[in-house]
């Protein structure tokens, strides 16, 4: 029984988690997120650098 | 040299790409930026060519109301989406072969000195600072006007502090100005950082890294995976002597913990660990589907 389910279970289901990510990369493309990450990580974060305080 | 660290300097070129920077003196702004960093690797830093998924999650989730105040619905499904491509195919294997920071621990473990080891509990720490930090400190906590910090980068994280902070404030000697115990806070977490990986495996991986703890949920349920031959297997202990995570394989095959970096496999005297991708293995002969093994159930 396990020789059965184990390698259904190490296939499909890292599949499924692949393409379910994979379908959230598209979505979140679609609605602006990949501008606005473009946006931030082509500015200087100040926090990143450590100032303030 | 071994092919792993082969692989970590690759992707440390790879991520760290834009060479121009001390002409420039300000960040790569070319598309690649749109791509997910596998590992810890601050977009702050001058010569990054991608972006840190820790840093952008956090912008995003600080910014969240504000985004919703404009109509704009951004609740991280790019960068998490990104995030969690990679752990399904690898999990934690991606800090054993494509973190950069992973890489300089490594390098620094590996200067003579006396070696301790890491209390096993405190490998929690850091899925309370994924928790806390990245998660619900950033989308809580917030100012008036709606928008959140990003509590990681800007309190702890030493990757940022060194690829970041340090270039940029040599680059621009203008921002010294803004200078304040944060920077001192920070610089101090990484001096212990780097001191402890001289004495100890991969202390942060272990202990502080939240995007290494993101990973590790996956670690049991990713593409690319170790196995264990039980019938081969005669329980030596070898496999915990060389594991840099502390771990022996044989007890907790595809632990959360195990960055895969396969010293376990190299050093096996049994060859009892393998490696499978989707159940299949590869790099032995003779070993067909993954219904003709017989695996420990995880």
């Amino acid at each position: 029984m396990v020789a059965e389910v184990q390698p259904r279970r190490r296939l499909w289901l890292p599949l499924g988690i692949v393409v379910v990510s994979l379908g959230m990369v598209v979505a979140g493309f679609f609605l602006g997120e990949a501008d606005r990450v473009l946006a931030q990580a082509t500015q200087i974060c100040l926090s990143c650098i450590g100032l303030g305080g | 040299m071994a092919v792993r660290h082969w692989v970590q300097t690759l992707f440390f070129f790879l991520t760290n790409g834009y060479w121009n920077f001390p002409v420039t003196r300000s960040l790569y702004k070319g598309p690649l930026k749109l791509v997910c960093s596998p590992g810890l690797n601050c977009f702050s830093c001058p010569a990054a060519t991608t972006y840190c998924p820790l840093g952008a999650l956090q912008q995003l989730f600080a910014g969240i109301r504000l985004s919703w105040q404009t109509g704009q619905i951004h609740v991280g499904l790019y960068v998490l989406g990104a995030m969690g491509a990679m752990g399904g195919l690898f999990g934690r294997m991606i800090c054993g072969w494509a973190c950069p920071f992973g890489l300089l621990q490594d390098l620094l473990h590996k200067i003579r000195s006396p070696k301790f080891g890491i209390p096993n509990g405190l490998r929690y720490v850091k899925y309370l600072l994924l928790a806390f930090m990245v998660v619900i400190l950033p989308l809580v906590v917030v100012d008036v006007s709606g928008n959140g910090q990003t509590w990681f980068c800007k309190y702890i994280c030493p990757a940022g502090t060194l690829e970041a902070g340090l270039p940029m404030l040599a680059l621009r000697p203008s921002l010294r100005a803004g200078l304040g115990w944060i920077f001192v806070l920070k610089i101090s977490i990484l001096v212990g950082v780097l001191t402890a990986s001289v004495f100890a495996s991969r202390p942060f991986c272990r202990v502080g890294c939240p995007l290494g703890a993101f990973y590790a949920l996956f670690n049991r349920s990713r593409l690319v995976r170790l196995s264990l031959d039980n019938a081969k297997c005669t329980d030596c202990g070898g496999c915990r002597s060389v594991c840099p995570m502390g771990l022996q394989f044989n007890q907790s095959p595809n632990d959360r913990e195990c960055i895969s970096c396969l010293a376990c496999r190299k050093h096996c005297p049994s060859k009892a660990v393998g490696l499978e991708v989707g159940g299949w293995k590869i790099g032995e002969k003779g070993q067909g589907g993954a219904a003709e093994e017989s695996p420990r159930p995880v």
